[in-house]
């Protein structure tokens, strides 16, 4: 029954999962924070090219 | 900024925390915590649904959501190392966290959070925070190179208005030439 081949293997496995989501999760953590990262840098170069006193 | 980088690292922390979980209002202890409270809520108006969707992590993890942020902040790291984009990512990802914790009335689970979090940026990542200014060089970068938080709109109104100016002056010297 490929149901209850499913629930069980789950049952047997919840680290995985658990280490699939961590994984996930830094993934797009880095993504983001890599994106964020380059908009404050380029914004920075902007500011210090147009406000050098600033 | 004064004290030891741990005691910033808290302090920092605890004050994002107690503002993002709805604490009372207070005014933010620092330059640099109040860069933090603003960056923060930008990257997180920015990217709702992802940081909504981790909510639930959590409460999944009920048990040791203090293990799970320890796991996604070594695996953030694992490829290219730390920035403060990073850095700024993972507060956002603990903060919605402890929001979903205490939402769930596990308040004291939502401060360890802030414990774990203030642990691993001031002990283990002690001396990439030294080399990169530390909260001040956060505040800083957050900052557009040293201005106060509040000067930030007027740094960037300054800036596309200087960028107006050339074009005007690009715009006049042309029709002047014809």
């Amino acid at each position: 029954m490929p149901g209850k081949t499913l629930r069980k293997g789950a049952q047997q496995s919840p680290a995985p999962a658990a280490q699939e989501a961590v994984m996930q999760c830094s993934s797009q953590l880095r993504k983001i924070g890599d994106i964020c990262n380059l908009q404050q840098k380029i914004l920075n170069v902007i500011t210090k090219l147009f406000c050098p006193g600033t | 900024m004064p004290g030891s980088l741990k005691e910033q690292t808290a302090l920092l922390l605890g004050d994002y925390f107690q503002h993002r979980l709805g604490g009372p209002a207070l005014p933010p202890p620092s330059p640099a915590a109040e860069t933090l409270r603003r960056a923060a809520s930008e990257l997180e108006s920015r990217e709702r649904p992802f940081f909504r969707a981790c909510r639930p992590l959590a409460l999944d993890e009920r048990r040791e959501p203090a293990a799970l942020l320890s796991r996604v902040a070594e695996q953030l790291e694992a490829e290219g190392g730390l920035n403060w984009g990073r850095v700024l990512a993972l507060v956002v990802f603990a903060g919605s966290l402890a929001a979903a914790l205490a939402e769930q009335g596990s308040r004291e689970e939502a401060g360890r959070l802030a414990e774990v979090l203030a642990s691993y940026l001031a002990e283990e990542k002690r001396e990439w925070l030294e080399a990169h200014g530390g909260w001040d060089g956060f505040c800083h970068f957050f900052n557009g190179h040293g201005s106060q938080p509040t000067d930030q709109n007027s740094t960037i109104s300054s800036a596309i208005m200087a960028a107006a100016g050339f074009g005007l002056a690009g715009l006049a010297v042309l029709l002047a030439v014809r």
